[in-house]
């Protein structure tokens, strides 16, 4: 191998660690802001992406631009999450409960044969806004991947400045650590929670219109979604926004680069090896600061 | 996060992936105890093991349409031997376990006369056995390798097992022949790069794609297999594209072959190869793979522009059942269910009785008109001969570039029936 050789599969394998990172931080970011700050597990997130998929490529079928499609998924993962909240969440005891799991489960299956009954089994597709690819030292690097990695940034520090530094974070975070506290200083958390839910069904369809471009879109895959994003959930850990940075970088990134070197199923079985691990230490030192 | 959470979260994913075919039970289940009950009707009853959700989710449905058009025009014609065709559908979900599941229940609650269906070669191979067992004809509908061999006899020809798509024996020979000679560049010795799915069939076409391939003069640099879940195809592309290769040829049949186009397109990688494969451009996953399949070269056994008055009447048909279906007038693997179920209901009307015996007797070497064009059921391995055709596709249609004729699996040939 020569020295170019080399370089250029360096580059590309760090290019590729990238990708895999965006990819999955879009998909899981909408499950860390309803599960990793609000601790409900939401089992319909995967069909919650999936159906944001189908809205854009319906979107863009009918002529609409790329963008009005991401914004019109959004639009119906936000209203699916509205309605899971009326219809059933916020009628449960408790909400960081096994009955909200199973609550969501059914809005999921309802979702996954909704839309297997009205559109069919059959594949569909949603075009890149742009196509081409950017030339870095000499290894290609598609112009859309470069948005999604753009994207995955932005969503990232918006979500720190957010919750760290301004006053709606605070509230936020006042009503996550003590609610009871929080409720009386005056914030009102139910209607918190509401937002954080809405706004979390939000980008998980927006999520499956992003992603789209690169994917598969058939009403089997929000299966696939859900099982990556709460591997990279529980992976990074809840709480802080950097946790989910973390879960990305293991569960897709890691994923990616050793892909690179060794194969796709070499990639999978270390991937999971080191997030077996990870959640073995985080027990043991849960354990040990108990 | 409290452990019982996480292990809630994997009982449920779990309980997904195998609530959509509890339907089916249940409903095989209400339907056994109403057959108890009621005094039995005088029907020929076809289990039809569909894949409707999992990997091969996109190709299910339409085996479900397929066989249930052959059900509407059989019984338009007064059924078989007076008696009423009755397709039962479960989904096998694209697991083995399930699909001998499935199988079990169709045979011991519905009382099946045939079976047929599944996708991936590890369920019909799971499949093969309990249907073998009880002594209930089975025809798999969709390509695959050669299955039709006796358990511990891979040299006798099964009484109970028929092969109704194409075998990589059939296929590839012919279709590397077309793309040396007439899209490959002549000035060098070109090369090949094989992806598959890590599964049976794929691993078993280019196992013996790869020998044709060698043989013809053609330089092999790659071999590759993903995990069907695989999302990111990336790196793998990269890899592909390191190799220079001139020619990649895909067999990963289902959505993952969907996701791989998808993220080729963004590299470029069909800029830089001709990109075909074998089982892998079906319809449904052309429709899903949008223009990332302009121009691929395929062979297959089906086009809904087949000019035949079969073929028309199947469509007709077919649009007069599903007239909101976006992949009118049906793709490969719903025009295959039709055909097989057809074959089988002339070898039942031949026989003039649903006994196995008697059935297998009047299938071997029958001839019949089907959509695909001339099918014979040969003697010799119980592999449908059919015609195979050179396609291109065209926005996400294809387009009959030529017609090469009845191909024929050579004896048992690469049976995977151990």
């Amino acid at each position: 191998m020569d020295a170019e050789f080399d370089s250029s599969f360096f580059i590309g394998a760090m290019l590729d660690c990238l990708n895999g990172f965006s990819s999955v931080f879009i998909l899981a970011f909408g499950l860390y802001i309803v599960y990793g700050l609000f601790k409900v597990i939401n089992m319909a997130h995967g069909e919650m992406v999936m159906l944001g998929a189908y809205v854009a490529s319906v979107s863009q079928e009918s002529g609409y631009p790329f963008i009005v499609a991401v914004l019109c998924a959004g639009l119906s993962g936000g209203i699916i999450a509205f309605a899971m909240d009326w219809l059933c969440i916020r009628r449960l005891p408790e909400r960081s409960s096994m009955s909200s799991l199973l609550a969501t489960w059914g809005f999921g299956l309802i979702i996954a044969q909704g839309v297997r009954l009205y559109f069919g089994s059959a594949g569909r597709f949603v075009n890149p806004p742009v196509s081409g690819r950017i030339d870095i030292f000499g290894v290609p690097l598609p112009t859309y991947q470069a948005i999604l990695f753009a994207v995955s940034l932005i969503l990232l520090l918006q979500s720190w400045w957010l919750l760290g530094r301004t006053q709606l974070g605070l509230r936020i975070r006042a009503s996550i650590d003590n609610p009871s506290l929080a409720e009386l200083n005056g914030i009102n958390t139910q209607r918190l929670f509401v937002l954080s839910f809405v706004v979390g069904g939000a980008f998980s369809g927006m999520a499956g219109a992003l992603l789209a471009p690169i994917s598969a879109i058939d009403p089997t895959v929000g299966t696939a979604n859900s099982v990556t994003s709460f591997l990279v959930v529980i992976t990074g850990g809840v709480g802080q926004i950097f946790s989910v940075l973390f879960g990305s970088v293991v569960v897709g990134g890691l994923r990616s680069l050793i892909n690179s070197f060794w194969g796709i199923t070499t990639a999978t079985l270390g991937m999971l090896a080191i997030v077996a691990i990870i959640l073995v230490f985080r027990r043991r030192s849960a354990l040990l600061n108990d | 996060m409290k452990k019982p959470h996480i292990v809630w979260i994997l009982a449920l994913i779990a309980l997904t992936v195998a609530c959509s075919g509890k339907d089916d039970q249940q409903a095989a289940n209400t339907e056994a105890k109403a057959d108890r009950s009621n005094p039995p009707v005088e029907k020929v009853v076809v289990g039809l093991l569909a894949p409707k959700t999992g990997v091969m989710g996109v190709h299910g449905e339409s085996m479900e349409m397929g066989a249930k058009v052959a059900e509407t025009v059989l019984n338009k014609r007064g059924g078989i031997n007076g008696k009423t065709v009755e397709v039962v559908v479960v989904d096998t979900q694209s697991d083995p376990a399930v699909t001998a599941q499935r199988a079990r229940e169709l045979i011991e609650r519905k009382h099946v006369n045939l079976l047929m269906g599944t996708g991936l070669s590890s369920s019909t191979l799971a499949a093969i056995p309990i249907a073998t067992n009880a002594n209930v004809p089975f025809i798999y509908s969709m390509d695959g390798e050669a299955k039709t061999c006796q358990p511990g006899k891979p040299n006798e020809v099964s009484k109970l097992v028929w092969g109704a798509g194409f075998t990589e024996r059939m296929i590839v020979r012919p279709f590397l022949s077309f793309l040396v000679e007439k899209i490959l560049p002549k000035h060098a010795k070109s090369k090949v790069y094989f992806l598959g799915g890590d599964y049976v069939f794929p691993r078993a076409t280019n196992q013996y794609a790869r020998s044709v391939a060698e043989a013809m003069g053609l330089k092999v640099v790659g071999e590759e297999y993903a995990d069907v879940s695989t999302t990111d195809y990336t790196p793998v592309i990269r890899r592909i594209m390191k190799s220079r290769a001139d020619l990649l040829l895909v067999t990963n049949p289902g959505s993952a072959a969907v996701t791989f186009m998808r993220q080729a397109q963004q590299l470029g990688l069909s800029d830089k190869m001709i990109v075909s494969g074998f089982a892998t451009f079906a319809q449904e996953a052309v429709s899903g793979m949008g223009n990332a399949s302009q121009g691929v070269y395929y062979a297959n056994r089906y086009s809904d522009l087949i000019d035949s008055p079969v073929n028309a009447a199947f469509v007709a048909e077919f649009r007069n059942l599903y007239p909101n279906q976006p992949l009118l007038p049906g793709p490969t693997v719903a025009a295959g269910g039709y055909g097989a179920l057809m074959v089988a209901a002339e070898a039942f009307q031949k026989a003039g009785s649903t006994d196995p015996a008697a059935f297998y007797k009047a299938m071997r070497g029958l001839e019949m008109d089907l959509p695909q064009g001339h099918v014979i059921v040969d003697p010799d391995n119980n592999i449908f001969q059919q015609p195979m055709y050179l396609l291109r596709v065209d926005k996400q249609k294809y387009i009959v570039l030529s017609d090469l004729g009845l191909q024929k699996h050579p004896g048992l040939e690469g049976c995977s029936v151990r």
